[in-house]
């Protein structure tokens, strides 16, 4: 879990999960029994969803907040979110770049290694937009787009673990 | 107050034979606090030649008195099914009301008419648990790790659309918040959904999906309501 020197690794498998924790509210038991993820899984920080990499996390990893997140505002306290589901998406199911339905600049769409000391798995995916990097939650400010990128990954990502569910 | 109040509506604005000016939105937005309270409302504009409405309520500010004596205004080709305007929020005292009675009022450049006048429709209790759920997620506990919280307008919509559902062939399995937004999710045959998205902002979008990530994405008012319902009700069927 902790990053003890290592790399960055940019390279990701297609196959590999990216690892994100949801409330319960974004899961829909479908009629056959199966679970759904809806898009709000993908809402917080949309403009640089963050995820964990399953070639160095487990599932379970993205229920413990990050102490040394350098987003983390003053007198942040980590938690443990463990009633919360933990879906995966796979790295190939990320959309590469997403056009604006009304014409204008596209949207690229790119998975980021960005390691923390207390999380070396932690995974982002960047939002760029003719060419400047949107490194503010309002500046993905084209719901549009916004919504067909995060329906698309609710309708790949899979539930991984239930609320209370431990690692297998 | 309810809308079914709303079958003793009280007009402002002149009589059938001797209309006066309509009361314009300026005017009413002159109307000061704290008579004028939250909730949405529908302004009339001077000159407005109204037709019959559909089962929609969101396209502007609704007035209306407190009490006994209700008062809606209606602008841009709106009128209010009584049925159908049963959580708007009323409450604006307007001088120079006309008291008469009317049920689904048309209002015109030149007055207005009654189009019929049956009881209020039986309420819908399926509708129940979807706008509880919603005073839910607008006034409890809200955590920041699943965004800013739904309020107003995409509270509001959402209401009013869940409202127009009522005694329809199609409800959604479930009302929910996201950042800053609240969607009516609607589940069909062979995995397919329909989302129904309400933005603090105020837009509102549909979204279609097969369920594998094949999907439509389109923008959508509440003028438009009744063709939307009908498209999602044809796509989740």
């Amino acid at each position: 879990m902790r990053r003890n020197g290592r790399p960055v690794v940019p390279e990701f498998a297609p196959a590999e999960d990216l690892y994100r924790r949801c409330h319960p509210d974004a899961i829909d038991t479908l009629d056959d029994g199966e679970l759904r993820v809806l898009s709000t899984a993908f809402d917080k920080g949309v403009h640089a969803l963050s995820m964990q990499r399953s070639a160095f996390a487990q599932a379970d990893f993205v229920r413990w907040d990050s102490a040394t997140d350098p987003g983390n505002v003053a007198g942040f306290v980590p938690q443990l979110w463990r009633d919360w589901f933990v879906v995966a998406v796979r790295a190939d199911a990320v959309p590469k770049t997403l056009a604006p339905p009304a014409g204008g600049a596209e949207y690229l769409f790119t998975l980021r290694h960005k390691p923390f000391d207390d999380s070396y798995a932690h995974t982002e995916i960047e939002v760029m937009k003719g060419g400047k990097l949107l490194d503010k939650e309002w500046q993905f400010n084209n719901k549009h787009v916004k919504l067909i990128y995060q329906t698309i990954l609710a309708d790949k990502a899979i539930v991984s673990l239930k609320p209370d569910q431990v690692q297998p | 107050m309810t809308l079914q109040a709303i079958r003793r509506l009280d007009v402002t604005f002149g009589t059938e034979r001797d209309p006066s000016p309509m009361i314009t939105s300026d005017a009413v937005n002159s109307i000061a606090a704290p008579t004028r309270v939250a909730g949405r409302y529908i302004v009339v504009d001077q000159g407005s030649c109204l037709q019959r409405a559909v089962p929609n309520l969101g396209a502007g500010p609704v007035f209306a008195g407190a009490g006994d004596c209700p008062l809606i205004i209606i602008k841009d080709g709106l009128s209010i099914p009584s049925a159908n305007a049963a959580t708007l929020t009323l409450a604006v005292q307007v001088a120079g009301i006309m008291s008469r009675e009317y049920v689904d009022p048309v209002f015109m450049a030149s007055g207005y008419e009654q189009i019929h006048s049956e009881p209020p429709q039986s309420k819908d209790v399926r509708l129940e648990p979807l706008l509880q759920k919603l005073i839910t997620i607008e006034t409890g506990e809200w955590a920041a790790e699943r965004g800013t919280q739904p309020s107003g307008p995409a509270i509001r919509s959402a209401q009013n659309v869940i409202l127009a559902l009522k005694g329809g062939p199609i409800l959604p399995q479930r009302v929910l918040g996201g950042d800053e937004r609240i969607i009516l999710y609607f589940r069909g045959k062979d995995r397919r959904y329909v989302n129904l998205e309400f933005f603090n902002s105020g837009e509102m979008f549909v979204v279609k999906s097969n369920g594998h990530g094949t999907l439509h994405v389109g923008a959508f008012d509440l003028l438009h309501l009744p063709s939307v319902l009908d498209d999602v009700s044809a796509y989740v069927a």
